[in-house]
């Protein structure tokens, strides 16, 4: 059952409080300024002499008594940050708790509806599966949750593809990456190709599983494949090894790159507040 | 008859039903392979690792299995590749003027050509604890080689006075040899005085033998059909008249009484014919051989169908007042108490043998086989022969043995073995005068057989045992016995190193 923690209205109310309007992120279409729309913002972008298809209230007056010329200044457009939730629904998700996975992004999306933010989400697994696009105000929270509630967890992941087309169909600045990351294509550098990336990583380590047995058959839904070993110390050492390996690849220090590291058992109201800090900073 | 794979499809039993259980104990978990790429990405010979870190413990198994089906099936033997020289420890060894057949032997084993290849020396003798032939392990003479002629025959003489003292010196049986071949010999010399020709698969190598003319009692019996005693001799050159004398207590001496000499074809056997009962001397070359003869009748009190088939059938047994008791062996409680009772009321020390009646077997006549006709065979009833077992066999009790139809000679007779295992009491020497310097030897009565023994401290003794002893084993023996000759040692260790291995791995590999 999804749900919505209670604690996110109180998260989202102190962030709300906070002075930030300033920090708020700007969503600039291009990054070549000359290109970049024009607009009331307090960036300046130009100066250039006076047209007569131009608003008299542009004029610079100071400059017109320093030069005698009538100027115009012209400003960067400013608009609120579209955040980007891309939600992996492929079957290697079926490991984790998903009650708990839909109930994390739920509340993330309500926090930034509350903070007046537009988020558009998008599921997939080798592909783009379905979207749920400018969703604004919290009132709207259950477009979020009817849409969390069609996920079918199933098939591959192909993470490498999916930002690819994410990011060459809509071009977002900032994406928040909901996924067990279990993808063997994947590259971290990958992440680089958008300004900001916030990836929440669900991972159940293999030793959280069951396994007493001397002998354990490891059953991959995404392949279909079955892994026969011997649950000995040797080969302990070397899963537990390979494990660590896999996480350190994503755990990277890297500018407006931010990852975490989420379990079934973690409490969650932590996260957002990370998540806030981090988005705000 | 199993062969190897009969015996490998048995032990492979209990390895499925392993792998069996083994797969439900398996357990299976959902997780992603991206990180556990390597594993499924594995070379051939990281795959075999994998397995084998699976099923180390049913291959071992397997391992373990196939190696006892070839022990089982006999395939491989493991032959030592080194002969055996076996000595012949027999009384005629010793004898010999200047050299005795062992000195030559010993000579023969120790510089000749068979001492150049690789082998063990054994000694072919009685073994007085266990009452039957056996081989015994030698060390080599040390002799130097640059030791001369001289020194060389006083150094295997001096040997020799050892092996005097230490073993004893009588009758061999050769069927003895064959436990060289068991233990992996795949050549063996034997070396005699006078081969007499026996079943044997030995390499036979005679030095002659050092008695020129001779000849010993091997058998005693009383013969219920022709009423008479028979004594059978082994008889070498000796082309006298053997002098057979009885001792009269009137005159208090021994007089030559006449006996015809019967020799039996085809051996060197001589049979004399005594018929009346009495103290008997038979002068033998350099030694003399004294019978007390009896008829070896035994009166016994009877309780049961079958004492009473058995009475009347062997000769040997009375029926009539004795403080011996011949009972069948009662099933139920309150007929085992009465025999308790029946037996308690003998008193304690005395002889009393019981008979048993299996429920499936109906005792009759002929079952019963002519005792004159068992030498060497397994007769149907042994009773009269048994009458003078050895005397360490004394634990007081009697066992009638059935046999295995299968074994026998016709395979659906069983044969019944009615073995007494209490002796005799030695009856009395009577005569208490010198046998003279040429040694002597007394029989017992009910001996039936009768040998002297070299035992040591240069004594000799008069040993009494079953014709078995004394005669070949005929070709048609009715117990027919596997000869193993695989080497189980290696075998041994093979499979004591699978097993510490299987216990490393297991321990390397076990469960975290």
């Amino acid at each position: 059952m999804i749900a919505v923690d209670k604690e996110c209205e109180a998260v989202s109310r102190l962030f709300s409080k906070k002075s930030i309007r300033s920090k708020y992120p700007v969503y600039v279409k291009s990054e070549n300024p000359i290109f970049k729309k024009k607009g009331t913002s307090y960036d300046l972008k130009n100066l250039r002499e006076y047209q007569p298809y131009d608003d008299l209230r542009q004029i610079d007056w100071k400059l017109y008594g320093r030069t005698d010329r009538y100027y115009i200044k012209e400003f960067f457009e400013e608009e609120n940050e579209r955040f980007y939730l891309l939600v992996d629904t492929s079957a290697s998700l079926n490991i984790f708790d998903l009650d708990y996975y839909r109930s994390f992004i739920a509340s993330i999306a309500y926090i930034f509806l509350k903070l007046h933010f537009t988020i558009n989400l998008v599921s997939f697994n080798h592909r783009l599966v379905e979207t749920c696009m400018n969703v604004k105000d919290e009132r709207n929270i259950s477009r979020v949750i009817a849409f969390l509630e069609r996920l079918d967890f199933a098939q591959e992941t192909d993470l490498v593809s999916v930002l690819k087309s994410v990011g060459s169909r809509y071009k977002p600045s900032t994406i928040l990456l909901f996924s067990d990351l279990f993808d063997r294509k994947l590259h971290p550098d990958t992440l680089s190709l958008f300004r900001r990336c916030f990836v929440l990583h669900f991972y159940t380590a293999i030793e959280e599983l069951d396994l007493p047995f001397a002998e354990l058959e490891i059953e991959d839904r995404e392949l279909e494949k079955r892994l026969l070993l011997s649950y000995n110390p040797l080969n302990r050492r070397r899963i537990l090894h390979l494990e660590q390996e896999f996480l350190s690849r994503f755990d990277r220090r890297i500018k407006d790159y931010h990852y975490y590291r989420i379990t079934a058992s973690a409490d969650r109201v932590p996260f957002y507040w990370q998540l806030l800090e981090s988005l705000y900073v | 008859m199993f062969n190897f794979f009969s015996y490998f499809f048995f032990l492979l039993i209990p390895i499925l039903l392993i792998l069996i259980v083994r797969l439900k104990r398996r357990r299976r978990v959902i997780y992603s392979h991206t990180f556990l790429r390597s594993f499924e990405d594995e070379k051939l010979l990281d795959f075999l690792l994998r397995t084998f870190q699976i099923y180390h413990d049913v291959l071992f198994d397997l391992i373990l299995a196939l190696v006892l089906a070839v022990f089982l099936a006999q395939i491989v033997r493991f032959t030592p590749n080194r002969s055996a020289i076996c000595i012949d420890g027999s009384y005629s060894m010793l004898q010999g003027e200047g050299q005795t057949g062992l000195e030559k032997a010993f000579s023969l084993a120790t510089t000749g050509d068979l001492s150049r290849e690789r082998h063990r020396l054994y000694l072919l003798a009685w073994d007085t604890q266990r009452g039957k032939t056996k081989v015994f392990r030698l060390r080599e003479p040390e002799i130097p080689p640059e030791t001369d002629q001289t020194a060389r025959i006083a150094t295997i003489r001096s040997y020799v006075d050892e092996l005097r003292e230490r073993y004893t010196f009588f009758n061999v049986d050769l069927s003895a040899l064959q436990t060289l071949f068991a233990r992996g010999f795949q050549r063996v010399i034997f070396i005699t005085d006078r081969f007499n020709g026996g079943n044997t698969s030995a390499e036979v190598i005679e030095v002659g033998t050092g008695e020129k003319s001779f000849f010993y009692p091997t058998s005693l019996h009383y013969d219920f059909s022709a009423k008479s005693f028979q004594i059978l001799l082994y008889r070498f050159n000796y082309d006298k008249q053997i002098a057979v004398l009885r001792y009269e207590e009137q005159l208090g001496d021994y007089t030559v009484i006449p006996v015809a000499e019967q020799h039996l074809p085809g051996s060197d056997l001589t049979l004399i014919e005594i018929e009346e009962e009495g103290l008997y001397r038979i002068l033998g070359p350099g030694l003399d051989y004294i019978y007390n003869l009896s008829v070896p009748k035994r009166a016994v009190k009877l309780s049961g169908a079958y004492s009473q088939i058995v009475a009347e059938v062997l000769p040997q047994l009375d029926v009539g007042g004795s403080e011996i008791l011949l009972a069948d062996l009662p099933y139920g409680e309150e007929p085992k108490r009465a025999l308790a009772r029946e037996v308690r009321g003998l008193g304690r020390y005395q002889h009393r043998y019981v008979t048993l009646i299996p429920e499936s077997y109906t005792p009759a006549a002929a079952l019963i086989y002519p005792l004159e006709r068992s030498f060497s065979q397994p007769c149907y009833a042994e009773l009269p022969l048994r009458f003078a077992a050895p005397s360490y066999l004394l634990d007081g009790s009697t066992r009638l043995f059935f046999q295995d139809p299968k074994r026998t000679r016709d395979g659906q007779t069983p044969l019944v073995y009615l073995s007494y295992l209490e002796s005799d009491q030695p009856i009395k020497f009577s005569h208490e005068g010198d046998l003279g310097s040429r040694g002597w030897k007394v029989s017992t009565r009910h001996s039936g057989i009768t040998s002297p023994a070299y035992i040591r401290k240069n004594e000799i003794r008069p040993i009494n045992l079953d014709a078995q002893e004394f005669f070949p084993v005929s070709s048609q023996a009715d117990l027919v016995f596997e000869k193993r000759q695989v080497n189980s040692l290696p075998y041994f260790l093979i499979l004591l190193a699978i097993y510490l291995a299987k216990i490393v791995f297991l321990m390397r590999f076990r469960a975290g």
